[in-house]
């Protein structure tokens, strides 16, 4: 395997179902946790991309070198707060689309000013494993 | 008691007493040195025995020395200096020479040549010191007690090599502490005896008494550098028991953990499957036993290389670390096998369960390897300890019989053993060794099921299907024994066997009736086959022409370079080519053009639906359509009335097999039954 495949630019796509062991009411603290740990995690590994939160499902895109990718996909493989992990999409890309994000988060929210938030999470939620493409575009406009 | 007055009324009990704990620490060390000397390779036993000498000559000398400051008389003493040296040089030189004289592998020449030379070495020293003890009074000596001296010092130093080089210590001791108090006898012995032998006899005239006060800080100053020195061997000694015990702990875990994947590997689990066993036995703890068999590993290893393949066997370590509870123990066992022994479960059986559970699931994500997105799956066996055995051998055989079930069950699943299963098992094992003498005691049979011309109902031939009269268990379908046969390598001369009772049945047909016979994979596998079929043909006097050997996709596929060989070996002889079961598997179309292929068998299953089910009359028009326009014949099976036949004949079947037309039927009856229609059509 030469080197520079695996340095080269990659972006990996997968959803999983949330499977904590604290109440419901923590759960939201729980995901602040993740994000912010990985956050700072992706910061040194160069990593970036999204994690989404809807239906009890995380929808996380991770861009980045494929050895730090592998890395990371890893741990979360190791992680068994994850249930049902799917693993939707892992290609070499040209560039990045999340590349000012070293983890952002967007998740449901039933305050009313999120409605349209809610709406297009909804949306990515149905389609991400059957036109990730489309998902991703969806995604990337949620983020703005 | 002439030793003991000796030290009670001629010494000062204090210097005494330091010349003794001097003389117990300095052997302590000795025999500590001396024990790596006699084991040390060669390359390192001079240093061995150098620091030994050193250490065990200061603590002789000084306990020698000491004890003579300690030593009270009437008369004024001095010590000569050049004398004192040569005795400290004759302790040290003379008992390094012993040591090495201990290490001879002549175990004769180690215990008694070695063993005096220590002795002596202790004498010498002695003696020579006592010239240097210089006192202004009329010294006289007692050659009995100077034998004695040297008979004491010598017996009890070989006594003590004979210790240090694997003697029989008494049953309270260990080697070593016998060897130190042998070492302390023969240097205290020696020294007291010696004194016995030696006396004083004031000078009269001269001041009496020596100068006890600069006696005692020499004296202190002497047990100090020896037991620098002392101290100094036995930090050495140390060290070098601390570095063996590192590396042997260091070996230990080399021997007990798996190289590859860091976890403890087969000799570990056994060393802790058979005590768990044990305790289980003493108490009837339960505890669990899973083992873990991954599933699609061996395409992995054979498509993207050993390299891969360890890599995700060290990722599958990771995880199943990952998911046990801190009270189970994994360990890897070979290969892609690995194994938990789940001690903390007593009495709750869900636990277990549960952890199976997330063990199909961590490992049935996916893992990315250089880009490479490796999909696996584990089946898993559980076998519960007392219930399903209680011996290491019982437990693993019912946790493996388990794991057979959870893979026959389609793996990515776990089951936990059953009774039922080992008697699958058995069964399975009993028939195996039926099978194996089946052909000798020809319990074989052939059946015939005709096919008839789809559009005039006469029959075209029939095909070859093979049945096992087994003596207990009655009539066997191909479906029970064939995947045993292919298994244990039997197929070969089974398949052979059908072949050639078929020839043999056909020549007797109507010579416009064809036999069609199947081929298993495996035969296909197997480059002799048109040898065999060539020798059967000659042998049976059948025209090939007459003869249809019916082939699977299943043969075709990953073995296409040597199907395609044998099968145009077997066309260009004659012999017709039909793919069975088709439209059930990947139905690719590519087979069919690039394999000389004469004959499409439709499967039963589309038949069945036949003409209601739009979608199977729908497969079935294309595949006779297909069939036809590439030149092939079709053959309709599983035809059961008159709609699926008409069904079939309209669509472009040419020809057709089923119940409507016959059920299977004995070889001894297939010919009748020919004969009838023939002689019907020609009385007609």
């Amino acid at each position: 395997m030469p080197e520079s495949h695996y340095n080269s630019l990659h972006r990996l796509l997968y959803t999983s179902k949330s499977r904590f062991s604290c109440s419901e009411a923590h759960v939201p603290v729980e995901i602040k946790g993740i994000v912010a740990k990985s956050f700072e995690k992706n910061r040194h590994r160069d990593l970036t991309g999204v994690l989404l939160f809807i239906n009890d499902t995380f929808i996380q895109v991770l861009e980045g070198p494929l050895s730090e990718i592998e890395t990371a996909f890893e741990a979360i493989c190791c992680d068994m707060r994850h249930g049902n992990l799917k693993l939707v999409d892992m290609t070499p890309v040209e560039t990045r689309i999340f590349d000012e994000w070293s983890m952002a988060f967007v998740g449901f929210d039933v305050d009313p000013s999120h409605l349209r938030t809610n709406r297009d999470l909804q949306e990515v939620y149905t389609i991400v494993e059957s036109d990730p493409e489309k998902a991703l575009r969806q995604i990337r406009g949620l983020i703005n | 008691m002439p030793v003991i007055s000796c030290i009670l009324t001629e010494h000062d009990l204090l210097l005494v007493l330091l010349a003794a704990v001097m003389c117990a620490i300095g052997s302590f060390a000795t025999t500590r040195l001396w024990r790596n000397a006699v084991a040390a390779r060669q390359r390192d036993r001079f240093h061995w025995c150098f620091l030994t000498g050193v250490t065990g000559g200061s603590s002789i000398w000084a306990t020698h020395f000491i004890a003579m400051l300690g030593y009270q008389t009437p008369v004024p003493a001095t010590f000569d200096p050049k004398l004192t040296v040569i005795s400290i040089v004759i302790a040290i030189l003379g008992t390094s020479l012993g040591i090495a004289l201990t290490t001879s592998s002549n175990r004769l020449i180690a215990r008694l040549v070695g063993g005096a030379t220590l002795g002596l070495s202790i004498a010498a020293m002695h003696f020579v010191g006592m010239f240097a003890y210089r006192v202004d009074g009329i010294v006289s000596w007692d050659q009995t007690y100077i034998v004695l001296s040297i008979v004491a010092s010598i017996g009890f130093s070989v006594l003590a090599t004979f210790y240090m080089t694997g003697g029989r210590a008494p049953a309270f001791l260990s080697r070593t502490n016998a060897a130190v108090i042998s070492l302390i006898l023969a240097i205290v012995l020696l020294h007291f005896t010696a004194m016995d032998a030696f006396s004083v006899a004031p000078i009269a005239g001269l001041s009496s008494g020596a100068d006890s006060g600069a006696f005692s800080a020499m004296a202190m100053s002497v047990a100090l550098v020896a037991l620098l020195i002392v101290f100094t061997g036995f930090s050495s000694e140390v060290i070098e028991f601390r570095n063996k015990t590192r590396s042997e702990i260091d070996l230990n875990y080399i021997a007990t953990h798996d190289e590859l994947t860091g976890v403890p590997n087969r000799r570990k689990f056994s060393e802790i499957l058979a005590d768990r066993c044990a305790k289980t036995r003493d108490t009837g703890a339960e505890f669990s036993l899973i083992m873990i068999d991954l599933d699609r590993f061996k395409p992995v290893n054979d498509t993207l290389g050993h390299t891969t393949g360890d890599a995700v066997l060290k990722r599958v370590a990771n995880r199943l670390e990952h998911v046990i509870r801190a009270s189970d123990f994994l360990a890897r066992l070979g290969g892609d096998e690995f194994a938990i022994i789940a001690l903390g479960s007593t009495g709750d059986r869900s636990n277990v369960l549960r952890l199976c559970d997330r063990i199909i699931d961590v490992l049935s994500r996916p893992f990315i390897i250089n880009g490479h997105v490796i999909e696996l799956g584990a089946s898993l066996g559980v076998a519960i300890a007392p219930a399903h055995g209680t011996t290491a051998d019982d437990l693993t055989q019912s946790a493996d019989i388990a794991l057979y079930a959870a893979k026959d069950a389609g793996r990515s699943t776990y089951k936990l053993f059953e009774t039922a299963m080992a008697d699958e098992v058995q069964l399975r094992r009993s028939l195996e060794i039926d099978l194996r003498r089946a052909l000798n005691r020809e319990e074989f049979e052939v059946y015939y099921q005709p096919q008839v011309d789809a559009k005039s109902g006469d029959y075209s031939g029939a095909e070859a299907l093979i049945r096992w009269r087994h003596p207990q268990r009655g009539m066997l379908s191909p479906v029970v024994f064939i995947p045993l046969a292919e298994e244990l390598g039997l197929i070969g001369p089974i398949g052979n066997w059908v072949l050639r009772q078929a020839c043999r049945d056909a020549v007797t047909w109507p010579s416009h009736l064809s036999v069609a016979v199947n081929l298993s994979p495996a035969q296909m596998m197997d480059r002799r086959l048109p040898k065999s079929v060539k020798s059967i043909l000659n042998e049976t006097g059948l025209d090939p022409a007459r003869l249809e050997l019916e082939i699977t996709e299943t043969s075709l596929i990953g073995n296409d370079v040597q199907a395609l060989a044998v099968l145009n070996e077997l066309r260009a002889m004659g012999i017709a080519i039909s793919l069975d079961d088709f439209g059930t598997g990947y139905s690719s179309l590519s087979y069919l053009h690039r394999f000389p292929i004469n004959r499409i068998k439709i499967d039963r299953s589309f038949i069945d639906r036949i003409p209601t089910d739009v979608d199977s009359a729908a497969i079935v028009q294309a595949i006779a359509k297909l069939g036809g326009s590439l030149g092939m014949k079709i053959t309709a099976e599983g035809i059961e009335n008159e709609e699926q036949w008409s069904f079939s004949k309209t669509e472009g079947c040419d020809h057709l097999q089923g119940y409507l037309f016959s059920k299977p039927i004995p070889g001894s009856e297939i010919g009748a039954l020919f004969d009838t229609k023939d002689s019907a059509e020609r009385a007609a």
